[in-house]
């Protein structure tokens, strides 16, 4: 290729460059279709897997978070951008977060906390558009939660004297159970001891404490359940 | 124009109430009831919005939030549309600094210095939580980082993130122009 | 009625005011469309929107961006060479009105009528190269000076062809001897003149561009190597040198470079329709029309290059005007002197 050649060469490429960039132009010039996203007007579609500032979950069976003030987030955090307090709420025994300090101008979205949580609480958020004239930004992630908090000790007051009075019968069960049983073994053992035979008398006894869990008048459903189980395959327990 | 439709993504709410944004007019009542003052005051608000929607800023980068801040500058954000495109390379042409990234404290007296280059209204845009307080980079007796890019310039704009999505950032020009539209003088 | 509008403008004594006034608010609007243009065709190569909040499509955004400039602080930095420093902007602004004054709208719209117009515009080209290494120079800034050294470099280099090119076209002229009809007399078209250029293209139905294809190639690349546009926009490359010769520039001072620069743009436009592409000639429309249109296609070809290609290196710019430019435009001014002498 000579002086020529290369000058009609170069001369060449710099066609084609424009007609590529031209192709590009009467796109968007005489076909109307551009890339932009028109932001304030249009907002964009979020990745599923998009990261911001964390929040926390409201779970559809509580209505509210579950946030148990563990503080497993705070110590987590290698920002230094979480701070919260909380614990002992009158009335329940569940520990409860007061207040939830976070810092999103300290975050870097890392996701400790969010793996760290024991109660699968926090998440991010979709927040992606903050601006503002203050340099704090500091937010109560419980602040939306204040208002359900009353109810939700309510709930938790009534689940939780519930579960109470359910262990409570539960530990009496088992406790006449077992004076019964030990009635039993102790009725068994004498009759052993007037027969003073020679056979064991072990599936026998296999079988008898079912029978006699049945006659408490508050029998609960684990100990149902454990009925057929001793005998008969599994498949059995569910329908019962 | 200006007004962001927030959709039903929501808002945070925050510790401090900031629906209470510091715009507010300079002019108190009792000047704008001279109307010689008045009519100076109307020229004032033509330049005013002749500068809210001609903010040039200045091709500065300084980490990662740069990334975002060409984002916007690109066809997918397109921050031309608001006249903010025109990313000038001298900081005497330039009317907006964007501070994107951590500001280490061998970069802090650049960065003051290229503010103090940039002439007459001039504003200054804190990008990303490094430079609102440090962000992930603040810590008990760490010695590198300025804490907040409003120890060396006075900070107009804050949009927290890490990074912030370049929406944001289109968003905190919106925001700066409703500031400067609220009308500020020649303050500093 | 008077032949020519400067005919009738010499009557009067207000004549410069109102020439200069014309000039001025003409340009100011063409500078205001152009950089609206600029942002537009840009924004449409990169397949966004461009502006458009401010006004209709966002054509007011460049008024605002006036009205940004006008009050914006006008900084003089601390020991700057004042005179150099204050004069360059204006020596930028001031030749560039004095070249469109030259250019032959029509054939009776012209400003100042001049036999060796296109010498002038050549003139007034070179002064702008004045005033930017002023500007580099008194600025007290390495960049800039840098800059201006470039500037001043690649304007004088690449003079050469693109004098040579318009020199082709002039040869075409004056040795073809045209007889123009002009106001009821039959005059020997002159090649310096840029009306009797495009007279000759008119009253012949043959644009130059056929005549001499290289010479306008040479042209157009040498025009943007001329008024500082990219891809040989290094007096300004951002970078490598802050923002070159106007580094230090800001407020109205720095737009008046601008102006200068968009003007610059349309003069040698201006100039390629004079002498490639047959002035006002056209059909239908009025001749200023088509002049204007003309005008501002060979301006969107400059922005559609500039959008296009990166940025030469220095010394690929110096070798590709010495070593491809020049020899071509001489080989170009050759075979056209051998053409029309055989002829």
């Amino acid at each position: 290729m000579g002086y020529f050649g290369k000058v009609l060469s170069g001369f060449g490429s710099l066609l084609t460059g424009m007609r590529i960039t031209f192709s590009q132009f009467a796109k968007t010039f005489f076909g109307r279709k551009n890339v932009t996203l028109q932001y304030p007007k249009e907002q964009p579609k979020l990745a599923p897997a998009f990261r911001s500032a964390i929040k926390l979950i409201r779970f559809e069976e509580t209505g509210t978070h579950d946030c148990v003030a563990c503080k497993a987030c705070e110590r987590i955090c290698p920002s230094y951008c979480i701070k919260l307090s909380g614990g002992k709420v009158e009335g329940i025994k569940k520990k409860r977060v007061a207040e939830f300090e976070m810092d999103f101008s300290l975050c870097s979205l890392c996701g400790l906390c969010i793996d760290a949580c024991p109660t699968d609480t926090l998440e991010y958020s979709k927040v992606y558009e903050e601006a503002g004239y203050n340099r704090d930004w500091r937010v109560d992630l419980v602040a939306e939660f204040r208002e359900y908090e009353a109810e939700f000790v309510e709930k938790q007051r009534v689940i939780e004297e519930k579960a109470a009075t359910a262990k409570k019968a539960k530990a009496e069960a088992a406790k006449k159970a077992k004076e019964a049983k030990k009635a039993k073994e102790a009725e068994k053992a004498k009759e052993a001891e007037a027969e003073a035979a020679d056979t064991a008398e072990k599936p026998d006894t296999a079988e008898k404490p079912p029978a006699l869990e049945a006659k408490p008048a508050k029998a609960d459903a684990p100990a149902k359940a454990e009925v057929p189980t001793a005998e008969v395959p599994t498949a059995e327990a569910p329908k019962s | 124009m200006g007004k962001v439709d927030k959709g039903d993504l929501g808002r945070f709410l925050p510790l401090v109430d900031r629906s209470a944004t510091p715009v507010v007019d300079p002019r108190g009542a009792e000047v704008a009831a001279d109307p010689a003052v008045v009519r100076l005051a109307i020229l004032d608000d033509l330049l005013n919005m002749g500068r809210a929607n001609s903010l040039w800023p200045l091709t500065f980068g300084l980490a990662c939030c740069a990334m975002e801040m060409m984002a916007a500058g690109a066809s997918k954000y397109d921050l031309d549309r608001f006249g903010a495109g025109v990313f000038r390379p001298s900081a005497r042409q330039a009317d907006v600094m964007i501070l994107a990234g951590t500001i280490s404290k061998k970069m802090a007296p650049v960065i003051r210095q290229l503010w103090d280059q940039m002439p007459g209204p001039k504003w200054a845009i804190a990008m990303g939580g490094c430079t609102i307080d440090g962000g992930p980079f603040k810590y008990p007796n760490q010695y590198a980082i300025v804490e907040g890019a409003d120890k060396i310039v006075p900070v107009d704009i804050y949009i927290p993130g890490c990074p912030p999505r370049p929406e944001a950032l289109i968003a905190g020009f919106l925001q700066l122009k409703e500031k400067i539209k609220a009308g500020r003088k020649f303050n500093r | 009625m008077p032949e020519t509008l400067s005919q009738l403008l010499d009557d009067s004594v207000l004549a410069m005011p109102i020439a200069a006034g014309l000039i001025m608010g003409a340009l100011t609007i063409n500078v205001l469309m152009l950089v609206w243009a600029e942002r537009k065709v840009s924004a449409w190569i990169q397949r966004r929107m461009g502006p458009t909040e401010v006004g209709p499509f966002g054509l007011l955004q460049t008024l605002a961006d006036m009205l940004k400039l006008i009050s914006k602080q006008l900084i003089t930095p601390s020991n700057v060479d004042k005179p150099l420093f204050h004069l360059a902007p204006l020596l930028a602004f001031a030749p560039v009105i004095a070249a469109v004054a030259l250019m032959p709208f029509s054939k009776s719209l012209i400003l100042v009528q001049n036999d060796f117009g296109l010498l002038f515009v050549f003139a007034f080209g070179g002064i702008a190269v004045i005033a930017i290494f002023m500007a580099g120079w008194g600025s007290n800034n390495k960049y800039a000076l840098l800059g201006a050294i470039r500037s001043v470099a690649q304007s004088i280099s690449y003079e050469i062809p693109l004098i040579l090119s318009a020199l082709s076209v002039v040869l075409v002229v004056n040795a073809m001897g045209f007889t123009l009809a002009s106001g009821g007399s039959i005059v020997v078209a002159n090649g310096l003149d840029l009306s009797h250029i495009v007279m000759a293209q008119d009253q012949h139905g043959l644009w130059f561009v056929l005549v001499q294809p290289i010479a306008a190639i040479i042209y157009f690349i040498s025009a943007l190597a001329e008024t500082n546009r990219a891809p040989f926009d290094i007096p300004e490359a951002e970078s490598e040198l802050v923002a070159g010769f106007h580094t230090e520039y800001s407020g109205m001072r720095f737009s008046m470079f601008f102006f200068a620069e968009y003007t610059n743009m349309l003069i040698v436009s201006m100039l390629a329709v004079v002498l490639f592409f047959g002035g006002w000639d056209g059909p239908v429309l009025p001749g200023p029309l088509w002049f204007f249109l003309k005008s501002y296609m060979v301006i969107f070809v400059m922005m559609w290059v500039r959008w296009t290609f990166p940025r030469l290196r220095f010394d690929q710019l110096m070798t590709f005007c010495w070593k491809v430019m020049i020899p071509l435009s001489i080989l170009n001014l050759l075979a056209t002197a051998f053409v029309v002498a055989v002829l």
